[in-house]
C-alpha cells in the first residue's frame, strides 16, 4: 500500500515545480524512512523502534553508489551526449534556414508547397539535428512568415509546424529511443530500424492531409507564385541538392552503419560528431565558441537526463521495497477482459495522460520499468511495446496546452497568431499520430514488427 | 554582500561546466579513436575503450551541478510559470533544504565508504590490460554529490536574493533556450540568397 501513496505522492510532489530529478530523490527519501519505520515497528517502545526505522531505511541508500556506478558503466546512454552534440553543431550550420528556404521555394509553386516543404524538411532534420526545440523554432521564423504572408490558414500552418518539429522524436536517432533501448534491454539499433516505418508514415500522412486540404479548400493553402530571383527550376532544384546532400549523407552514413551492424549507435555517434564538425568547417560556420556551446548544450541536456535517472533509481529501490510492484502487477493481471489488450490499452492511455504533465524522460524511467516485467510475462515483443510508446510519448509534445512544441512556436510567432489558433492547428495531426499509433497496434505486421514474442 | 558571493557561486560552477565540457569533447575523440583503431586496425586498447565511461562518467556525475546552475534541471512547470518570481523563488530555496539536500547526504554518507573500501582493496578492471585505479572513478560519486551541494548553496543564495528583490529572475532553462535559438535562427536567415 505504502507504494501506492508515495507513488501518487510524487506525482503531487512534482506539480510543486522543483526540478523533476530531486523530487523524486525526495520522494525515495522520506519513503523509504516511512517504510524502514513501518518495518522495525513499535514493539521495543516508540523512540527506539523510531531510530532504528529510521536507521533501517536510510541503510537502504547504502545501495545507491552500486546502482548508480552501474549507470556509468552503461555505454549505450553515452551515444545521448554525443548525438545531442551532433545536432547542435549541424544546427549551428544553419542547416534548418537554408533548407526551410531553399526546398520552400522549390516547392512553393503547388497548393499547399510551402507546408508540404516544412514537413519535408521537419522529417529531414530529425533525422540529423533531432532537436524538436530548434527545428520548430527555425520553421516558426523562417517558413510561417512565408506561409502568413501568401494566407495560408493560421491553424493549417501552425499546425504543421508542430507536428514537423515533432518527429525528431520518432524518426532515429532519437533520444527518446536510445533511453527506451536501455530501459527495455534491446538494441537500440533494433528500434532505430521499426522507428522508421512509422515515422515515414506520419510524414507521409501529414503531405495526404496538406494535399487534401489544398485540394478542397484551396484558399487554406495557396500556391505562391514564382520568385524570378532565385533563377529557373533547374537552380533551384540543383541549390536544394547542393543544400540537402551533405547532411543527408552524413546522417546516412551513421544510421547506415548502425542498421547494418557495423556499429553501435555510441560507436556511430563519436563519428557522426566528427562528421558534423566537417560539415561546419566546410560550411565556414566553425568557431571554437561554437563547439563549446554544442559541449555545454549537451552536457546540460545529458546531465539532465541522467539527474532523473539517478532519482528514477532512489524511487524505484524505495517502489520495490514497499511492494509496490506486485501490487501494479496484480492490477494489471486483473484488468477487465483479454489479459494483453487490456494491458496495453490501459498503458497507453496511462501514457498518454501522464504525457500531457511529464516529461518523456520521467515516463521512461519511472512508469515503464514497472510495466516491463509484466509485459514480459505476457510474452508482449518489446521492440514493439517500445515503439507504440515512443509513438504515444510524441504525441506528448503536441498535445496543448503543455506540448513542447506548443511551447516553442508560442515564444516566436507574430502576436496575430492567437494561442488557441495553435492549439486548434495541431488537433488533426495529433489525430493523425494516434490513427499511426492504433495501426501499429492493430497491425504489426505492416510495420515489420510482431506484437509477440514466440 | 550576497550578490557577491552568488557571484562566485556562479563561478565556481562554470568552472564545473568547463570541465565537464571538455571531457565530453575528449569523450567524442576517444571513441571515435577506438572506432578507427577497431575496424582499420583490427587492434584496440581495453584501456581506452574504459577511458570512455570514465570520461562519460565526468559529464553526467560533475555535469548535475553546473546543470543546477544553468536552472537546465527539467521542472513540471503546470503550476510553476503561473507563479511571481517570489514564489519562484521561495518554492527553489524550500526545494534546496528539502529535496536536494537529504538525498544528497545519504548518497555522500554511503558513497564515501564505498570508495574507501575499493582504494583499500586496490581494485583494478576486471579485464586485463583495463585501466587501474578504480577507486578514482568511483570517488566521482560522492564528488559529485558534495559539488551539487555547493552549487545548491549557490542556488539558495540566488533565488534569496531574487526573494528579497534584490535580484531580477533570469529567463530559466526552456526560456533562455527559446531566446537564444530565435536569436540563432535569425542570424543565419536568408544565409544563402
Amino acid at each position: 500500500m505504502i507504494g501506492i501513496i508515495m507513488f501518487f505522492t510524487a506525482l503531487c510532489m512534482l506539480l510543486i515545480g522543483f526540478p523533476v530529478a530531486f523530487t523524486f530523490g525526495a520522494v525515495s527519501v522520506i519513503f523509504g524512512l516511512i517504510a524502514g519505520i513501518v518495518e522495525i515497528g513499535f514493539d521495543d517502545g516508540f523512540i527506539s523502534g523510531l531510530l532504528e526505522g529510521l536507521e533501517e531505511g536510510m541503510s537502504m541508500f547504502d545501495f545507491m553508489p552500486y546502482r548508480i556506478f552501474s549507470i556509468m558503466q552503461n555505454t549505450i546512454l553515452m551515444a545521448i551526449p554525443m548525438f545531442i552534440f551532433m545536432g547542435i553543431v549541424l544546427q549551428k550550420t544553419g542547416l534548418a534556414e537554408r533548407l526551410l528556404e531553399s526546398m520552400g521555394f522549390l516547392f512553393g509553386e503547388i497548393r499547399g508547397g510551402v507546408a508540404i516543404s516544412t514537413v519535408l524538411v521537419g522529417s529531414l532534420l530529425a533525422a540529423s539535428t533531432g532537436v524538436v526545440g530548434a527545428s520548430v523554432v527555425a520553421m516558426g521564423v523562417i517558413s510561417l512568415p512565408v506561409m502568413m504572408k501568401y494566407k495560408y490558414n493560421t491553424e493549417l500552418a501552425t499546425g504543421t509546424i508542430c507536428a514537423s518539429g515533432t518527429l525528431g522524436q520518432i524518426i532515429p536517432p532519437s533520444i527518446v529511443l536510445i533511453i527506451l533501448g536501455d530501459v527495455f534491454q534491446v538494441p537500440v539499433g533494433d528500434l532505430f530500424a521499426a522507428a522508421i516505418g512509422p515515422g515515414l508514415m506520419l510524414v507521409g500522412l501529414y503531405i495526404l492531409f496538406i494535399l487534401i486540404v489544398a485540394y478542397f479548400k484551396p484558399e487554406m493553402a495557396p500556391a505562391i507564385p514564382a520568385d524570378p530571383s532565385r533563377g529557373n527550376k533547374k537552380k533551384q532544384v540543383l541549390r536544394a541538392l547542393i543544400d540537402i546532400i551533405p547532411s543527408l549523407s552524413l546522417i546516412l552514413m551513421v544510421l547506415g552503419s548502425i542498421f547494418a551492424g557495423i556499429a553501435t549507435p555510441t560507436e556511430s555517434s563519436a563519428v557522426g560528431c566528427l562528421g558534423a564538425v566537417l560539415l561546419a568547417l566546410i560550411y565556414g560556420s566553425f568557431s571554437f565558441s561554437m563547439i563549446k556551446e554544442a559541449a555545454s548544450e549537451s552536457v546540460k541536456i545529458t546531465s539532465m537526463v541522467f539527474a532523473i535517472l539517478i532519482g528514477a533509481t532512489a524511487f524505484s529501490m524505495v517502489f520495490t521495497y514497499t511492494g509496490g510492484e506486485e501490487l501494479v502487477e496484480h492490477f494489471m493481471t486483473s484488468l477487465p477482459g483479454d489479459t494483453v489488450w487490456a494491458f496495453v490499452i490501459f498503458t497507453m492511455l496511462a501514457i498518454f495522460i501522464l504525457g500531457f504533465f511529464i516529461d518523456f524522460v520521467e515516463i521512461s524511467y519511472i512508469i515503464i520499468p514497472i510495466l516491463i516485467p509484466i509485459s514480459e510475462a505476457l510474452g508482449i515483443n518489446p521492440v514493439w511495446f517500445a515503439i507504440l510508446i515512443a509513438m504515444n510519448l510524441q504525441t506528448s509534445f503536441l498535445t496543448p496546452p503543455f506540448g513542447f512544441s506548443l511551447f516553442y512556436l508560442k515564444g516566436v510567432v507574430p502576436s496575430s497568431v492567437k494561442t488557441m489558433q495553435i492549439y486548434r492547428g495541431v488537433l488533426p495531426f495529433i489525430a493523425i499520430q494516434v490513427g499511426v499509433l492504433i495501426l501499429l497496434a492493430v497491425y504489426p505486421e505492416f510495420f515489420g514488427v510482431t506484437a509477440f514474442l514466440k | 554582500m550576497l550578490v557577491k558571493i552568488e557571484k562566485a557561486f556562479d563561478k565556481f560552477a562554470d568552472i564545473i561546466g568547463a570541465i565537464t565540457s571538455i571531457a565530453i569533447v575528449l569523450m567524442i575523440f576517444n571513441v571515435t579513436y577506438d572506432v578507427i583503431m577497431r575496424y582499420f586496425f583490427r587492434s584496440g586498447s581495453i584501456a581506452f575503450q574504459e577511458m570512455e565511461w570514465h570520461l562519460f562518467s565526468v559529464v553526467i556525475l560533475l555535469g548535475m551541478a553546473y546543470t543546477l546552475k544553468e536552472d537546465g534541471h527539467v521542472r513540471v512547470d503546470l503550476i510553476y510559470d503561473g507563479l511571481t518570481d517570489k514564489r519562484k523563488a521561495l518554492i527553489d530555496m524550500i526545494g534546496v533544504i528539502t529535496f536536494i539536500l537529504p538525498i544528497a547526504l545519504l548518497i555522500i554518507n554511503a558513497s564515501i565508504p564505498y570508495v574507501i573500501e575499493t582504494f583499500q582493496s586496490g581494485e583494478i578492471s576486471g579485464d586485463p590490460g583495463g585501466l587501474t585505479h578504480r577507486w578514482i572513478v568511483k570517488s566521482l560519486i560522492p564528488l559529485s554529490f558534495i559539488l551539487l551541494v555547493i552549487t545548491s548553496i549557490g542556488f539558495f543564495i540566488r533565488n534569496l536574493n531574487i526573494y528579497r528583490g534584490v535580484n531580477k529572475r533570469k529567463l530559466h532553462g526552456i526560456e533562455e533556450e527559446l531566446a537564444h535559438l530565435k536569436e540563432d535562427t535569425n542570424e543565419h536567415k536568408g544565409d544563402n540568397k
